[in-house]
């Protein structure tokens, strides 16, 4: 099969390319409306011809607040048209941390839903346009107020686009993920490292045909007759989360990029996943651990037809290895586990559903995809032996430009050899496998979505009763992580947790917000005079224990 | 606290703001949970199935993902306590 990966490729252009290959295929599908790789393309040109007639060029800043739709997906692709950078982002985030993005980025022109489950967000933004001078247009799906353009009011006229000039090396994307100092920050994607999951799995694909057989026959004897009744038929692929999240894009450009179908649903609901399943007769589906808990509880789980998956994938946090057994059970399917990071773009390690032990799939993340490099380090980042515990490091093709306007945040993360330091402390075997034990850096993972403490923290300490503000992370089997905060209140002062939480929730995304406060009158430091925050897990751990 | 009762809109806002540790004034029929008082779909999902513990009621687990706003919330609850 011809590669759909080459050097010269850009997003848009490898969209083309997969339109030109697939013209009639579905490529997405949304409740009951459903389009073509051709409509989308039209659709994409569309936009980008509304954009260019705006005045976006090449390196324009276009940040999309949208909640899941068909318009999701088309803003997405539009901007690598002109050269642009998509900024995707939760169309949950306070008007404080629009603030900071729209401004961080120079963003010149917002496409957006006027409201998300009661978040204002066309208020927001009619609010913050005077403060932001290179914000000149705001786009908004139905009714457009004055000051502000209708979707459905873009001209689409104009010269055929000419995406010669756009390199696979310029930036593509700005990914804005929780901040390590206080306010979210960006992760650069180019072209090139935005397309290098589909690029990994376009070689796992080009397999010789011999070893795709005995693939094939393995997969037979493993599981059932499902993979016979699939046949040559087209994939549908299926992540059922928020589209500006890792999974959500990544799964986006990953499913249409192979000439999958990709199926949107509005918001996660664990027995309408099932439903959809069904329905649409779904072949790939992919899930955080904590969707996954909530689907193997659903009772719909035992009442659906599921005999189409022919795998289920689960990421964006630690897998915890009886959820991979009993998916397994339930789906009949193999149950992969997939290993990346907002930085590295795509997929670095995975189980193989074939090679792999039950085991293994089970307990570890898998080996390495091939093209990539990893290593163990210690402090110094001295290369560790197998089996000892240490920062894993990780070395690959394309992986991201550095964090946008954070020289300093990025040579902490990525060294000169190209190795770029994950955060998370794993340990490597002898045979390849990577089993991730723990993390070196201070962040928390609740249910797939990454949050740094430092962020809450910062944001805690404006408020002006507040003397201190710990935030710490309590493992827990449903979600992964909570978020706990310890506050010392100012001396004078009689600040109550639930105003910490009504403040918490003024300024913070909603998964941001911690779920339990507790007002302390001393926290334990460090003779450096930080916050011994291992006291204070320690402290709720005795607590649970005695509980 | 346990419902023997029918508990009036105006109390189950209190009971609401109680858990949520939100002002009364703030929440309303219309009041979604997300956007307006930042409660994400997780711990949404959580609080509702709290219901069983201090209303009385049974919620499915996948009924709890359906509630969007503390009208859904309240009208499931009295659909619960008066179909029971």
């Amino acid at each position: 099969m011809k590669k759909l990966i080459t050097p010269d490729v850009t997003l848009y252009r490898a969209l083309k390319k997969v339109a030109a290959q697939y013209p009639q295929r579905l490529a997405v599908t949304h409740g009951d409306q459903s389009i073509t790789f051709t409509e989308l393309v039209e659709q994409v040109e569309g936009l980008a011809q509304g954009l260019r007639n705006l005045g976006v060029k090449a390196g324009d800043k276009v940040v999309s607040i949208l909640p899941n739709s068909l318009e999701t997906v088309y803003s997405f692709f539009a901007p690598s048209a002109l050269g642009a950078v998509i900024v995707p982002l939760n169309p949950l985030y306070r008007q404080r941390e629009f603030a900071h993005i729209l401004e961080d980025a120079e963003a010149s022109v917002v496409i957006a839903a006027p409201n998300y489950m009661g978040n204002d967000i066309q208020g927001i933004l009619q609010t913050l346009k005077p403060s932001l001078p290179h914000l000149e247009h705001i786009i908004l799906k139905g009714d457009a107020p004055a000051g502000f353009i209708s979707y459905s009011d873009l001209n689409w006229d104009g010269p055929p686009l000419s995406s010669n000039t756009v390199s696979p090396s310029d930036l593509c994307a700005l990914v804005y993920t929780s901040g390590t100092t206080g306010m979210p920050k960006a992760v650069m994607h180019s072209h090139a490292s935005m397309l290098s999951a589909v690029a990994q799995a376009e070689d796992k694909i080009n397999v010789p045909i011999l070893k795709k057989l005995w693939d094939f026959l393995q997969l037979l004897m493993k599981y059932d007759t499902r993979y016979i009744r699939y046949g040559f038929k087209q994939f549908s692929f299926f992540v059922p989360t928020a589209m500006h999240s890792l999974i959500g894009y990544a799964g986006l450009i990953y499913g249409l990029l192979l000439g999958h179908r990709f199926m949107i649903a509005d918001r996660f609901h664990p027995g309408k996943v099932l439903e959809i399943v069904e329905k649409e007769r779904i072949t790939g589906l992919s899930l955080t651990p904590t969707m996954m808990a909530a689907v193997l509880n659903s009772p719909e789980i035992k009442r659906r037809d599921l005999s189409s998956l022919l795998y289920v994938s689960m990421g964006a946090a630690p897998v915890p290895p009886d959820l991979v057994r009993r998916a397994r059970e339930a789906f009949g399917c193999p149950i992969m586990i997939a290993f990346g990071t907002t930085e590295v773009g795509g997929v670095t390690l995975a189980t193989d559903v074939i090679a792999d032990s039950e085991e293994d799939q089970a307990t570890t993340v898998g080996r390495l995809v091939a093209g990539m490099e990893a290593k163990i380090v210690d402090d110094q980042q001295r290369e560790l032996g197998f089996g000892e515990v240490g920062e894993l490091a990780l070395r690959l093709p394309n992986k991201m430009m550095g964090y946008y306007k954070a020289p300093e945040a990025t040579a902490q993360v990525l060294d000169s050899d190209g190795w770029y330091y994950t955060g998370d402390l794993a340990t490597l075997d002898s045979k390849g496998y990577v089993r991730i034990v723990g993390r070196k850096k201070d962040m928390i993972i609740r249910g797939g979505q990454n949050i740094y403490p430092a962020e809450i923290e910062n944001y805690l300490m404006t408020h002006p009763d507040m003397q201190l503000a710990a935030v710490v992370g309590v493992p827990d089997s449903m979600v992964g992580e909570r978020v706990w905060v310890f506050v010392l209140p100012r001396e004078g002062t009689t600040l109550t947790a639930a105003e910490v939480l009504q403040f918490a929730r003024q300024g913070l995304a909603p998964f941001k917000v911690p779920e339990q406060v507790r007002i302390v009158k001393e926290l334990p430091m460090t003779s450096t005079n930080k916050v011994r925050k291992i006291d204070l897990k320690k402290m709720i751990e005795d607590e649970a224990s005695s509980n | 606290m346990s419902s023997e009762k029918l508990l009036s809109f105006d109390e189950f806002k209190t009971f609401l703001s109680d858990i949520l540790g939100v002002a009364s004034v703030a929440i309303d029929r219309d009041t979604y949970f997300m956007g307006d008082l930042a409660v994400d779909s997780l711990k949404l999902v959580e609080m509702i199935l709290q219901f069983e513990l201090e209303l009385g009621i049974e919620v499915p687990t996948d009924a709890a993902w359906e509630i969007q706003t503390v009208g859904d919330a309240y009208n499931y609850y009295v659909g619960q306590v008066q179909g029971a």
